[in-house]
């Protein structure tokens, strides 16, 4: 699994690669944490994600909670497959709004 | 993470194959009724469920063709016939295959994977067939106005609500998982997931579950199958379940029980489309009428009584009844085998312990002193019984399996052999269990490959044509016994006594009594068969048979009569770690001598320098002096002497000491490799006084008294006392 993080236009981009489960969660939750405490905005790409359970879903339900919270922007990125198909088992694909993956910066 | 868990649904899934091949074998013989149908089915249920909870899809996939075939079969649509009971029993094998594999984490090899393939093709054939037209459950509402339970609501759909508990995820269960398997069994036809409890960043633990679930399911399942599926999640989990058109006051209740508000609950009920609106809003109006319910515990699974349904529905509840009851938990745990080790361990220090002060107690005089002392000794017994006692399993367990080893290397012999197991419950240390496995299926293939005769050459001689090999086990004074036994041909007397000639091992003109020649199968390299069939007569299995029992400080004799059959006898001790012990004297060393081989001790008459019989009232009983034995200096001309008349099995001897010292009890030690050729002693344990006694192998030691007093008689020459 790797984290990337990565600045744009005053944005934090957390990139996730591979698998977002149990194994991972502590070390995503502490990455988007770290995100939102010193940025406004920050985006969290899914277009690498190659498995998610119940422990993934439960981050990103718990970023978007954060942003309506806290007057925070939480943006989705990437139309992950795997993904999609876990949020529409629970009903919560209403939830998110998923933008399409950016082109790969050089 | 948890592994507990996972080893939890490994240890049984073994249970519920065996259960499985139990009753399918049971099938074969054509005595499989309908209560044992429903074991089968019950079976492959179970797996499958627990598999499910796990997110083991390739067991799930494997079962639920199996589960489905079963079904059609317990609900009559399908015959269990030999041809399908002989498919599933292969099925059984392969799903044993798979769930080892599955949780050891490794890939099926392809050609075990092809097999699967095969056997699920010929089950789908089974499936194939048009099936009877399902009684449909649905019902006008009106005939359902009901006998005091309340106006119900008129959803066809189960209701589930499942709040799990924090710990869910760190127990290895998956919530998603979940919800993925139970798609599998019926349809979530709408479901509303609840993240009330999910906390704020800053508080969040990423590996504490906070979602609840509530859905609406459409199943034709019986509310036991519905129930089973959770059955494994229930610890983890809150779950209400109310089955289609239950009455409103049980969604009220459901409701009140809850966490969250009534309001929302209530909305979300009719988002699910489990309540109308007009139905929401009486349970709202009941909501005052109903006491405040407790909030149930986690583990608690709430689920309301199934409406009863008019005759038109018959048929559902036909099917309900079919399906029985979870059988009730037995009242025991699991232990670590290595924790037990431990425990007797402790126990062992503690007997020795509980020596020396009985010691120390009896060289001062207090008789308080020694009250306690003997108190204390009294509740030692007790405790070293009691821990001794749980490393005792039955051997039931080690027989059973053997039914199905003999129907499959019948089937392979072409021979018709029937197994009748007696004294199942006989209890064994467990290690013994555990290592008699092999020696015993050893003697089991050569009874039935080279014991009972084919159909044709028994009906010859007059004899049935289904042989009979029989398993039995039983105490005999501080001994385990077990027989193997078969009523076939008989040992071959003449070819056993000339191969053994023929090898050396024996004399020409040497006469030996028969069970000595039936004895002569245990020599290395020994054996009659005229071909060397797949299963034995390589001649390698009887020696190492027996040295397998003698480890274990056991026996084996032989029982033949030609033409009727032979009875191979095992005699174990019924503990390894401590003994019952009579401790003896030699000069200035102790020995001990196991209590439960001891018959008596007589006085040798003084004077008897080269004598090695006496005549015990009447009988000639070889003895030993070991003094000589151990190379001890000799003892003075009047020194009393003592022999101890020791048994085992058909074998009396007895041994020379100088004093005897009285009971005790022991642990023994073993007494470390450079020691493993040392014949005559099997072990040491260390005395009250500090001192280290060696225990005397008494089988070993009658064997050797035996074998001379047979050179004695082959040399014609014995002095013998009157």
């Amino acid at each position: 699994m790797g984290i990337e993080i990565h600045n744009e236009a005053g944005c934090c981009h957390i990139r996730i690669e591979d698998e977002l489960t149990i194994y991972t969660a502590s070390a995503v939750a502490a990455a988007v944490s770290t995100a939102l405490n010193s940025h406004a905005s920050i985006g969290i790409d899914l277009s690498g994600v190659t498995e998610i359970d119940t422990a993934g879903l439960q981050i990103l339900l718990v970023a978007r909670k954060e942003a309506l919270l806290h007057e925070r922007q939480v943006r989705f990125i990437g139309q992950n497959r795997v993904v999609l198909e876990a949020l529409q088992l629970m009903n919560l694909i209403n939830f998110f709004t998923f933008e399409a993956a950016a082109a790969q910066a050089a | 993470m948890d592994e507990s868990l996972i080893n939890i649904f490994l240890l049984e899934a073994r249970e519920q194959l065996e259960a499985m091949e139990n009753g399918l074998m049971r099938a074969e013989d054509g005595g499989c009724d309908e209560e044992c149908v429903n074991a089968i089915f019950r079976a492959a249920h179970t797996i499958k469920g627990s598999g499910g909870m796990f997110g083991l899809e390739p067991i799930v996939r494997f079962t639920h063709v199996m589960e489905s075939v079963l079904d059609r079969v317990r609900i009559g649509e399908q015959a269990l016939t030999p041809e399908l009971s002989e498919v599933l029993l292969k099925c059984c094998d392969q799903l044993g295959l798979l769930v080892e594999e599955t949780v050891a984490g490794r890939e099926l090899a392809a050609d075990a994977v092809a097999l699967g393939a095969a056997l699920i093709a010929r089950l789908e054939v089974y499936l194939d067939q048009a099936p009877q037209p399902v009684i449909a459950i649905a019902a006008p509402l009106t005939v359902l106005a009901a006998a005091g339970e309340g106006t119900p609501a008129c959803t066809d759909n189960w209701h589930i609500s499942l709040r799990f508990g924090s710990d869910v995820l760190q127990n290895g269960l998956d919530p998603l998982s979940f919800l993925r398997y139970l798609s599998t069994r019926g349809e979530i036809v709408s479901l509303t997931t609840l993240d009330d409890s999910l906390p704020a960043l800053a508080e969040f633990q990423p590996e504490d579950c906070y979602l609840g679930f509530e859905l609406s399911f459409r199943s034709e399942e019986s509310k036991a199958e519905i129930e089973a599926a959770f059955e494994f999640v229930s610890n983890d989990a809150t779950i209400h379940i109310l089955p289609p058109r239950s009455s409103i006051e049980r969604y009220v209740t459901m409701i009140a029980a809850l966490p969250e508000s009534d309001l929302r609950l209530g909305r979300i009920l009719v988002d699910c489309g489990t309540l109308t609106e007009h139905e929401l809003a009486q349970t709202l109006k009941d909501q005052q009428a109903v006491p405040e319910t407790q909030r149930p515990a986690l583990g608690e699974m709430l689920v309301s009584a199934q409406r009863v349904q008019p005759e038109v529905v018959a048929a559902a509840l036909e099917k309900q009844r079919s399906v029985p009851a979870a059988p009730p938990p037995k009242a025991s745990i699991r232990v670590d085998a290595e924790k037990l080790d431990q425990l007797i361990n402790l126990v062992g220090e503690l007997v020795i312990a509980g020596a020396g002060t009985s010691l120390t107690a009896q060289g001062g005089d207090t008789a308080a002193m020694l009250e306690a002392a003997s108190t204390m000794n009294r509740l030692i017994e007790e405790v070293r019984d009691n821990a001794l006692n749980l490393r005792m399993v039955q051997i039931g367990d080690t027989f059973n399996r053997f039914q199905r080893v003999v129907r499959d290397v019948a089937k392979q012999l072409g021979k018709d052999i029937h197994l009748v197991i007696d004294g199942a419950e006989t209890e064994l240390d467990k290690t013994v269990v555990e290592k008699i496995g092999d020696p015993l299926m050893h003697l089991v293939r050569n009874s039935m490959d080279h014991g009972i005769e084919t159909a044709v050459v028994r009906t010859a001689a007059g004899k049935p044509a289904q042989g009979t090999l029989r398993l039995n086990a039983f105490h005999d004074a501080g001994s385990v016994v077990i027989e193997v036994s078969d009523d076939g041909g008989g040992l071959p007397r003449e070819k056993i006594l000339n191969k053994a000639v023929e090898r050396g091992i024996v004399a020409t003109g040497q006469s030996l009594s028969d069970r000595e020649i039936y004895t002569l199968i245990f020599e290395p390299g020994f054996s009659t068969a005229e071909q060397v069939s797949d299963l034995s007569g390589r001649g390698v299995g009887m020696d190492v048979v027996r040295r397998n029992i003698e480890a274990l400080r056991g026996a084996i004799e032989i029982d033949s009569i030609p033409g009727q059959g032979t009875t191979i006898r095992i005699r174990l001790p019924l503990t390894l770690a401590i003994i019952d012990g009579f401790l003896v004297g030699i000069g200035e060393s102790s020995y001990v001598i196991p209590l439960d081989l001891m018959e008596e001790c007589v006085e040798l008459p003084p004077g008897q320098r080269g004598a090695n019989h006496i005549n015990l009232r009447g009988q000639l009983l070889p003895f030993l002096r070991l003094r000589q034995l151990f190379e001890l200096p000799a003892a003075s001309l009047d020194t009393r002497e003592q022999i101890v008349i020791v048994q085992f099995g058909q074998s009396r001897a007895g041994l020379v000491v100088d004093a005897l010292h009285g009971e005790f009890q022991t642990v023994i030690k073993p007494l470390g490799a450079m020691f493993n050729d040392l014949s005559g002693i099997s072990g040491s344990t260390i005395l009250g006084s500090g001192e280290v006694a060696l225990i005397l192998d008494v089988p070993n030691l009658i064997h050797k008294v035996v074998r001379e007093t047979e050179q004695c008689h082959a040399l014609q020459s014995a002095t013998c006392v009157a």
